[in-house]
C-alpha cells in the first residue's frame, strides 16, 4: 500500500514538474499580450520561484485582462460572461489581487458595463454584490445604479457600501429612500461590522437629508441600556460632528 | 366549523372601523370617526382610558400591517394608540369587533369592544378635539384669541424661567380667515412648558426670544432661526401640542 501512495506521488509530482513554468515563460506571454493565458497559467510556476516580479505580472495581466473587457467594443453580455469567467478564478489563485488597488478600480470599470445589463433586465443583485466585492471606485454613476440593483435582491443593511459610494458620487442620492435605510439598518448593527465606515460615511455626507430619521432613531435608544445600544455608539460619532448639539445629543451622546 | 371560520374572515374586511367602543369591566370609552378628505386619518376621542390624565381627541394615521393596523398619532408622541387585529366577539349572536388600546404600557392593551346601535357623533367629536389642542371656535375674535396666548405665555415662561414672547402673524391668519388656528400657540406653550421639566431642555428654552407662528405650510412645522422658535401651523397642523414636544425634545 505503501509503494502504491509513493507511486502516486512520485508521478503527481513529475507531472506538475512538467507542467511547471518558468518566469521567463510568464515574461514571454506578457510580451505577446497573452494576458489572458499569462492569468490562467501563472499559478503553476513554482512558489519558491513566485517573486515580486512574479506578482508584478500577474497584476499587470490582470488589469490588462479587465481593461479589455471595459473597452471590448462587443455586446454587453458578452463583456459580462467573460468578468464571470475571469474574476473568480482570478481571485481565488491571486489572493492578493482583492486587495491591490489597481486592479479593484479596474473591476470596477469593467462592472459597470454588466450594470448596464442588470439596470435592463434585474435579477441580478447577488451576482453585482460579488462580483463587486472589494471595489471602491466605478465610473461616475454606477455605484447608484449597483445600490438600486442590489437594493431589489439584499438587505437594506448590505446595500450600504454602494450607496455610499453612490453618494460620493453625487449628493442627490442622499435624497433616496433607500440609501436612509440602508444607512439606518448599518448603523443598528455591531460596532465594526463590515459596512459600518460605509455607513458612517454616508451619514456624514446626507446628514442634512438623513437628520431627521437619524435624529428619530436616537430618541428611541435607550442610552440607560447595557450593553450600551450599538445605534447610539455608531451614530453618535457621526452626529455629534453634524447639526447643532442639542440637548438629546448631549443626553445620548455624551 | 368551517362556515364559522368562513363568516370570520368576511367579517374581518366588512367591518368599518369608525364607531364607539367600550369596555364591560371600565368606564373606559373611545369614539372613532372618519377625517373628511384623509382616508388615512382617524380622530379619536377617549375617556376614562387608564394611562390617560384627562379625557381628550386626537388625529392618529392609519399604518397598515399584514397582520393587523395600527393608529398612531400624527406627529409622533401620541397619548392614545389603537390596534385592530380583525378580532371580534360574539354577542347575542352577533360578531361584534374587538379593537385594542394602548396608552402607557403597550404589553397591556386594554380591549374594547363596538358598541352596536351607538353613532358617533362627530360634530361633538371635533369639537372635543378643537378643546383639546386649542384650536379657536368659530367666530371667536382675535382679542379672545391674543388673551388666551398671553396669559397662557406667562404662566409657561413662568414655569420655565424664561421669556418666550409670542409674535403671532396676525395678518397671516386674518387675510385666510383662520384666525381659529392661530389659538394652536396655547398648545406650543403646553409643550414648552412639559419640556421645562427636564432642566437642560429648561435652559435650552430660556435661550428663547420669541414664538413666531405664521400660517403655511402643509402640516406642523417648527424650526429654531436667530434665537426664536417658529412654528407653522395650517389646516394640516395635527395634534400640535404632542407633535412640538417631540420636536422640542428632540431638536432643541
Amino acid at each position: 500500500m505503501k509503494l502504491v501512495m509513493l507511486a502516486i506521488l512520485l508521478s503527481t509530482s513529475a507531472a506538475l514538474a512538467a507542467d511547471a513554468l518558468s518566469m521567463a515563460d510568464l515574461q514571454a506571454l506578457d510580451k505577446q499580450g497573452s494576458y489572458g493565458e499569462l492569468l490562467d497559467k501563472a499559478d503553476r510556476v513554482r512558489p519558491s520561484e513566485r517573486t515580486a516580479d512574479w506578482s508584478k505580472l500577474v497584476r499587470a495581466a490582470a488589469l490588462h485582462v479587465l481593461d479589455q473587457i471595459a473597452n471590448d467594443p462587443g455586446s454587453d453580455l458578452a463583456a459580462a460572461a467573460k468578468l464571470v469567467e475571469l474574476v473568480p478564478a482570478a481571485e481565488h489563485k491571486y489572493g492578493f489581487l482583492t486587495g491591490d488597488k489597481a486592479y479593484l478600480d479596474g473591476k470596477g470599470r469593467a462592472l459597470a458595463r454588466v450594470v448596464k445589463i442588470c439596470a435592463q433586465d434585474g435579477g441580478c443583485g447577488n451576482f453585482i454584490q460579488y462580483l463587486g466585492s472589494g471595489v471602491t471606485r466605478f465610473p461616475r454613476g454606477t455605484a447608484r445604479q449597483i445600490a438600486l440593483i442590489v437594493s431589489e435582491d439584499e438587505l437594506p443593511s448590505r446595500t450600504v457600501h454602494y450607496w455610499a459610494l453612490a453618494a460620493d458620487d453625487d449628493v442627490d442620492a442622499c435624497q433616496d429612500g433607500r440609501l436612509d435605510s440602508a444607512v439606518i439598518y448599518e448603523l443598528r448593527e455591531p460596532p465594526g461590522d463590515k459596512g459600518m465606515a460605509d455607513a458612517q460615511r454616508a451619514a456624514g455626507t446626507c446628514y442634512a437629508a438623513l437628520e431627521n430619521d437619524l435624529v428619530r432613531e436616537l430618541s428611541a435608544a435607550d442610552e440607560t441600556a447595557r450593553p450600551r445600544p450599538a445605534f447610539l455608539i455608531n451614530a453618535c460619532a457621526v452626529m455629534k460632528s453634524h447639526g447643532a448639539m442639542t440637548v438629546l445629543k448631549k443626553k445620548k451622546c455624551p | 366549523m368551517r362556515i364559522l371560520l368562513l363568516l370570520l374572515a368576511l367579517s374581518r374586511t366588512a367591518f368599518a372601523f369608525t364607531g364607539v367602543y367600550g369596555n364591560d369591566t371600565s368606564r373606559a370609552r373611545v369614539e372613532v370617526a372618519d377625517v373628511p378628505g384623509h382616508p388615512d386619518l382617524v380622530l379619536v376621542g377617549w375617556e376614562d382610558l387608564p394611562g390617560t390624565a384627562m379625557p381628550g381627541a386626537m388625529i392618529l394615521r392609519r399604518d397598515r400591517g399584514d397582520t393587523e393596523t395600527r393608529y398612531l398619532a400624527v406627529g409622533g408622541g401620541g397619548l392614545v394608540a389603537l390596534v385592530d387585529r380583525g378580532g371580534a366577539t360574539l354577542i347575542a349572536g352577533t360578531l361584534v369587533p374587538v379593537i385594542e388600546a394602548v396608552t402607557d404600557d403597550p404589553a397591556h392593551p386594554l380591549a374594547l369592544v363596538l358598541e352596536r346601535g351607538r353613532k358617533v357623533d362627530a360634530a361633538a367629536l371635533a369639537a372635543k378635539y378643537a378643546a383639546f389642542e386649542h384650536v379657536g371656535a368659530p367666530g371667536e375674535s382675535r382679542a379672545a384669541i391674543e388673551a388666551a396666548i398671553t396669559a397662557r405665555a406667562a404662566k409657561a415662561n413662568k414655569a420655565c424661567g424664561a421669556h418666550v414672547a409670542p409674535a403671532v402673524q396676525w395678518a397671516e391668519f386674518a387675510k385666510a380667515g383662520k384666525l381659529a388656528l392661530a389659538k394652536q400657540t396655547v398648545a406650543i406653550y403646553d409643550a414648552l412648558e412639559a419640556a421645562c421639566a427636564d432642566k437642560d431642555y429648561r435652559a435650552a428654552i430660556a435661550g428663547l426670544g420669541a414664538l413666531r407662528v405664521g400660517l403655511r405650510g402643509d402640516g406642523l412645522a417648527l424650526s429654531v432661526k436667530a434665537g426664536e422658535l417658529a412654528v407653522e401651523l395650517n389646516d394640516a397642523a395635527w395634534n400640535p401640542r404632542e407633535t412640538a414636544a417631540r420636536w422640542l425634545e428632540d431638536n432643541l
